[in-house]
């Protein structure tokens, strides 16, 4: 992290890359400060002149000298950020949060749900997952999107789809007859996967709904409410636990989370106005 | 014990169903192959089987837009249990597909005439239509269609 977590680092886009046609990936150059992170982390990005968004890290964690982000434009800020060009300089707080639990998750069959930009906060992990990927036994990806053309990073997971040691699977809620994989919600991909109940860990991110569903299979199949871990995103503000805006039942998200696991949150998604 | 009983008791739809019943289902089988772009049903025709389906996919289809896929693995169909009813989607292969053909009015005939049968079969039937109506759920929400 910064030496000052509340002064932003100036650091400019190096390329972006359109993912659909409301979402970017921005790579930053971060040579001069780089920023080790964990998977899972996330960012505070500040567009000058109009504030700060909390944005996922969705680059690799070997090079943190080449800080991805993946942003959907959906307001005020990721709007102008969404708008970036080469060149646009963009200041960085961070990297915030807690991350995933890969290490606890080693010797253990590891199951990835990312469903819609939620697979833009897994796609560290993916890749630190990959880069050790002896160290787990299955390694399953299972990606969900709205339709064909809203899938990220799709040269990638083409790329995923031909190693042998993972495997990757993509459904789409709605399709025309152009597109020959499966229709249906991501759900359905994780009742039919093939791994251990026993030693999975599963590890998600989407929208909340779409959680809610997997957490439900999951433990349907068996897995055990610790050994489910989800990504929440709200509201981050700070990034260090000081002004409360993240604040969700007993914690602030963007110090304890965003990820944690089922057994110590479950109770919450139950509560309104939580 | 023959192929298709065989088939039958391997698919995942008949796990947990007693041999007798199996043996049953059987009786009202028939082994069927489609091509890409076959019409397994189409919208609107009589709903006369269930297909299991063996290998390959199959789409559930309104119109242009796929609705839901269907693969190995998974039963498709059960509108015949309800008289008169039609087909409500276009059931197209997406890739070659073999599945197993189970006759409606022929299985309709045994499960009134065996309730332990019919009880079975349905319970079974009934757990695929829970699944499809959760993930209906779920999708009728349209999650990804908001800001996250």
């Amino acid at each position: 992290m910064n030496v000052d977590p509340w002064k932003p680092v100036p650091m400019p886009v190096l390329d972006v890359a359109m993912e659909t046609d409301d979402t970017v990936t921005l790579t930053l150059d971060a040579s001069a400060h780089p920023l080790a992170f964990a998977p899972g982390q996330f960012n505070m990005l500040y567009a000058f002149g109009h504030g700060e968004a909390a944005i996922s890290i969705s680059g690799d964690p070997a090079h943190p000298e080449r800080l991805v982000h993946t942003i959907r434009r959906v307001g005020k800020v990721t709007t102008p950020l969404v708008s970036a060009e080469p060149g646009t300089v963009l200041g960085v707080r961070g990297p915030f949060g807690r991350g995933w639990p890969v290490d606890e998750a080693e010797g253990s069959d590891v199951v990835v749900v990312a469903g819609g930009i939620g697979l833009a906060p897994v796609r560290p992990l993916i890749l630190h997952l990959l880069a050790h990927r002896p160290r787990f036994t299955r390694v399953l990806v299972l990606v969900g999107a709205r339709t064909p053309a809203d899938l990220l990073f799709v040269e990638e997971l083409h790329r995923w789809r031909g190693r042998f040691d993972l495997d990757v699977q993509v459904t789409v809620d709605r399709a025309d007859d152009d597109w020959h994989g499966p229709v249906g919600v991501v759900t359905k991909l994780l009742e039919r996967a093939t791994f251990d109940p026993e030693h999975a860990r599963i590890f998600t991110c989407g929208p909340e709904i779409m959680m809610r569903f997997v957490v439900q299979t999951a433990l349907r199949r068996g897995v055990a409410p610790e050994h489910v871990w989800l990504s929440m995103e709200r509201n981050m503000k700070c990034g260090i636990g000081l002004c409360g805006h993240c604040q969700w039942g007993p914690d602030f998200l963007c110090k304890k989370g965003p990820v944690f696991s089922w057994d110590v949150i479950g109770e919450r998604f139950a509560m309104e106005a939580l | 014990m023959s192929d298709l009983y065989r088939q039958l008791q391997q698919h995942p739809f008949c796990q947990g169903l007693d041999a007798p019943f199996v043996a049953k289902l059987a009786d009202c089988a028939t082994s069927v192959s489609f091509a890409p772009g076959d019409y397994l049903a189409r919208e609107g025709s009589d709903a006369d089987a269930t297909y299991l389906i063996t290998a390959g996919r199959v789409a559930l289809r309104a119109g242009r837009e796929t609705v839901e896929t269907v693969d190995d693995g998974e039963p498709l169909g059960w509108s015949w249990l309800f008289d008169g009813t039609r087909w409500h989607v276009d059931a197209t292969a997406i890739t070659a597909v073999r599945a197993v053909r189970l006759d409606g009015p022929a299985l309709d005939a045994r499960m009134h005439a065996d309730p332990a049968f019919g009880h079975a079969f349905a319970r079974h039937l009934l757990r695929t239509v829970h699944g499809r109506l959760a993930r209906a759920r779920l999708r009728s929400l349209d999650t990804f269609g908001g800001p996250r």
